[in-house]
């Protein structure tokens, strides 16, 4: 008979609690409608824009003299800007002045410049030296240099491989070839992509924002928090149990918010989770814990206003979500960085580590290193919690 | 100008907020731009992370191996399922080559006997132009091994010594003589994460600092027995939201000078003063939006939760987090009708440049004006809520 008057007045609590987490409009947009929002604005976004392996069409410019060994280059220079997927798009320039201010502005990645007596030139511009397209005009004019490099060498080293009428031009089509085959290995369990971090990083930054329910819901039963803390502290459910209905809801409305994310990221954004849906929610299940631990930690530190805690929260969310990579390509390169050189830093921040569960749900074959993510946010809120509560057991004789 | 001081004094005494949004995002953009670093005048070649798995161990495959981990920044990467995921997933290596057992031999007869030529595997992230990058430059490496052991009769001890002597002819490679008197890359980034503190930081400042002054608030009734003209009252109110816009600009643009100050050091301060004044325009659009929260008597949580959602939006459709040039066409028609699209486009612009021409400054006089249009209209908006919520 008190086992179920207990869990009567348990689930009542509960109830109460979750209007008034409910009611609360900041939570419910923060906490349901924000993860929705940002998926979308994510999703319209990258909409079409995959970063696929294929190079097409670099922009170069070639400046030549019409010299022999100026159209050697030029040609060879020719043969890759030729057909529909030609690796450059070379734009002929009638002198430096011009082909420099085109490369200035933006038109071409650089300009190559061939002149007889003169050994070819790469010219990049100086706002922008060091892309990806400039790597390849140089692969090409690399390979040029060495096929005639190769053929000294050969000379030099065993000349009667080369003493056959026709030896030099077959050397130097073989060496100029397309002969070695390599293939596209697939190892992820399915294909990533830079933006599914986006994705995971907002999972991680929700997850966070929902301390704000439990910060809520400490702060409002907490005898320093609130006129209506104090009544509930001599109230006749005990202040264990008041807290304890607090943290259930608090985690029933996190978990509820970041599944509803999460199938809206699934079944709308169409981000990938590997076929493993059931074990994402039960990854939502942690993240919510993790988020209640937050809260709670925030709600029990002694002697600040609930406003100064609002704003840890909110500093607490910003910080830690940024070197989670949400905020665009410097904060991914500062996660990759982190990642490899602190990452103690990073196995300690939620955020990030909310990310890696998913991430490694999705993408590896090993369900392990999923599991020790979830087990990382296991022991983060548990160290959360523990800390938390040596803050209230301090607070309650000082206060009451 | 009684009220114009009190409402600003109110609000700027809300030094939580202020930490929050304005010394916080500065260390965020400063953080992000001392990340990302200042341009370089010298030409650096990309080198993309890189490991092999070699499982041949031949000399052929060793100096591939040589060749790929020379060529990129190389990375350790044991031979398991595991870590080639681990690698792909994260991008911890862009480029993994997978050297097959028996490669060294097979290309050998392939070369000399015409048999099948032996396949090499590659495995790249999601970072795909590198990967094919780094394939481009090891497929060119082998084809040179396959072309000597195919025109020679060199043993492949020699084919792999001649190979790594060719290698040494490279193109020299210069840069423009440019002036780069423009502003460094890192300050860009740093202005560009100032949009979000200059759009939501100043919204929830003004929406959360003057709630005090709200008509719901016993503070409004007493201002309003006080026998100032309710147009001098709101014009007043309206003035302290635009300082308030313009103190969170000039806090933000002192900053980032003082923390960029190494960097800008060589830059034209025409070009610095120009960026600042597509930001005080979106100061004043944060401003406006502060004042229609207001005026709709949005408080706490629900202020916080529109500011930072208005601005991480807009800032995420106005290309401060993800390039302009990577947005598709539907996209960018809508962002365009965002105020923060043309602050980060008229940046974009400013620090292309290398000096402040009559015809940039036009480009951005044209934009901000844009900007301000977002502005007038929102105040507008929040004039008649705030004035219709005051009557009822």
């Amino acid at each position: 008979m008190n086992v179920s008057n207990g869990l009567r007045t348990a689930l009542r609590l509960v109830r109460f609690d979750l209007v008034q987490a409910l009611r609360n409009r900041g939570i419910v947009i923060w906490v349901m409608v924000f993860p929705i929002l940002l998926s979308t604005v994510f999703m319209f976004m990258f909409d079409g824009y995959e970063s696929g392996e294929a190079i097409a069409g670099v922009p170069v410019g070639l400046v030549e003299d019409d010299s022999s060994e100026a159209r050697g280059l030029a040609e060879a220079l020719e043969g890759v800007s030729r057909g529909e997927d030609a690796l450059l798009d070379v734009t002929p320039y009638a002198d430096e002045g011009e082909a420099a201010l085109a490369a200035d502005a933006g038109d071409i990645c650089a300009y190559v410049v061939a002149q007889e007596g003169e050994d070819p030139r790469m010219v990049v511009p100086a706002r922008s030296a060091g892309g990806t397209d400039q790597a390849i005009v140089q692969i090409v004019l690399d390979r040029y240099l060495q096929v005639s490099e190769a053929i000294e060498v050969v000379a030099e080293k065993e000349p009667s491989a080369l003493a056959s009428p026709g030896a030099v031009e077959e050397l130097a089509v073989s060496l100029s070839g397309d002969d070695i085959v390599s293939e596209h290995i697939s190892v992820l369990r399915t294909q990533s992509s830079e933006f599914s971090r986006y994705y995971y990083a907002m999972l991680g930054f929700s997850s966070l924002m929902g301390a704000q329910v439990a910060l809520l819901l400490v702060i409002s039963k907490r005898a320093d928090g609130s006129p209506a803390g104090m009544r509930r502290q001599v109230s006749a459910a005990g202040p264990a149990t008041q807290l304890a209905s607090g943290l259930v809801t608090s985690w029933i409305v996190v978990f509820c918010c970041l599944v509803v994310s999460l199938v809206y990221i699934r079944m709308v954004a169409g981000v990938s989770l590997g076929g493993r849906e059931g074990l994402a929610v039960a990854a939502c299940a942690a993240c919510a814990l993790v988020s209640c631990a937050i809260g709670t930690f925030i709600g029990a530190i002694p002697r600040l206003s609930s406003e100064t805690k609002d704003v840890i929260c909110t500093v607490l969310t910003m910080g830690l979500s940024l070197p989670a990579g949400l905020f665009g390509t410097p904060s991914q390169r500062l996660c990759d960085w982190l990642s490899a050189n602190f990452p103690l830093v990073q196995l300690a921040n939620p955020a990030v580590q909310v990310g890696e569960a998913f991430y490694r749900l999705t993408f590896y074959d090993s369900l392990a290193p999923f599991a020790g993510s979830l087990a990382t946010l296991v022991g983060i809120s548990a160290a959360l919690f523990a800390v938390a509560a040596l803050f209230m057991r301090r607070q309650r004789y000082a206060y009451l | 100008m009684h009220i114009f001081k009190l409402a600003g004094r109110v609000a700027l005494r809300h030094r939580g907020l202020l930490a929050l949004y304005v010394l916080m995002m500065a260390a965020f953009g400063f953080l992000m731009a001392s990340y990302v670093g200042d341009d370089t005048s010298s030409y650096q070649e990309t080198r993309p992370t890189v490991a092999v798995i070699d499982r041949d161990g031949s000399e052929l495959s060793g100096a591939l191996a040589d060749f790929v981990l020379g060529a990129g920044t190389p990375v350790e990467l044991p031979d398991t399922a595991y870590a080639l995921q681990d690698a792909a997933a994260k991008d911890l290596a862009t480029y993994v080559l997978v050297i097959p057992e028996g490669y060294g031999d097979a290309l050998v007869r392939a070369a000399r006997e015409g048999d099948a030529m032996p396949i090499l595997e590659r495995s790249v992230s999601f970072q795909g132009a590198q990967g094919s990058l780094m394939d481009e430059h090891v497929r060119a490496f082998a084809q040179r091994l396959f072309a000597l052991l195919e025109c020679t009769d060199a043993a492949p001890s020699e084919v792999v010594s001649w190979a790594a002597e060719a290698q040494s002819a490279r193109v020299e490679v210069g840069v423009t003589e440019s002036p780069t008197t423009g502003i460094p890359l890192g300050y860009l980034v740093f202005m560009q994460f100032s949009t979000y503190a200059l759009f939501g930081g100043t919204a929830v400042l003004i929406a959360c600092g003057m709630r005090s002054l709200a008509s719901d608030q016993p503070v409004h009734a007493r201002l309003r027995a006080a026998g100032i003209p309710e147009a001098s009252r709101e014009a007043q109110q309206a003035l302290a939201c635009l300082g308030i816009g313009a103190a969170v600009w000039a806090a933000m643009g002192v900053l980032g000078v003082l923390w960029c100050s190494g960097s800008l050091g060589g830059s034209d301060p025409m070009l610095i003063a120009l960026a600042q004044v597509p930001l005080l325009a979106l100061a004043c659009v944060g401003a406006a939006y502060g004042y229609l929260l207001w005026g709709l008597g949005a408080k706490g949580d629900a202020v916080h939760a529109a500011g930072n959602m208005g601005s991480m939006v807009l800032t995420f459709l106005g290309g401060t987090w993800v390039s302009q040039a990577s947005m598709g066409a539907a996209v960018t028609a809508v962002a365009r009708l965002t105020p923060i699209w043309w602050v980060i486009h008229a940046l974009s612009e400013v620090y292309a440049a290398t000096e402040a021409t009559g015809e940039l400054v036009a480009s951005v006089a044209a934009q901000t004006g844009l900007v301000l249009l977002f502005a007038a209209a929102i105040a507008v908006a929040g004039a008649a809520i705030a004035r219709a919520r005051a009557r009822a």
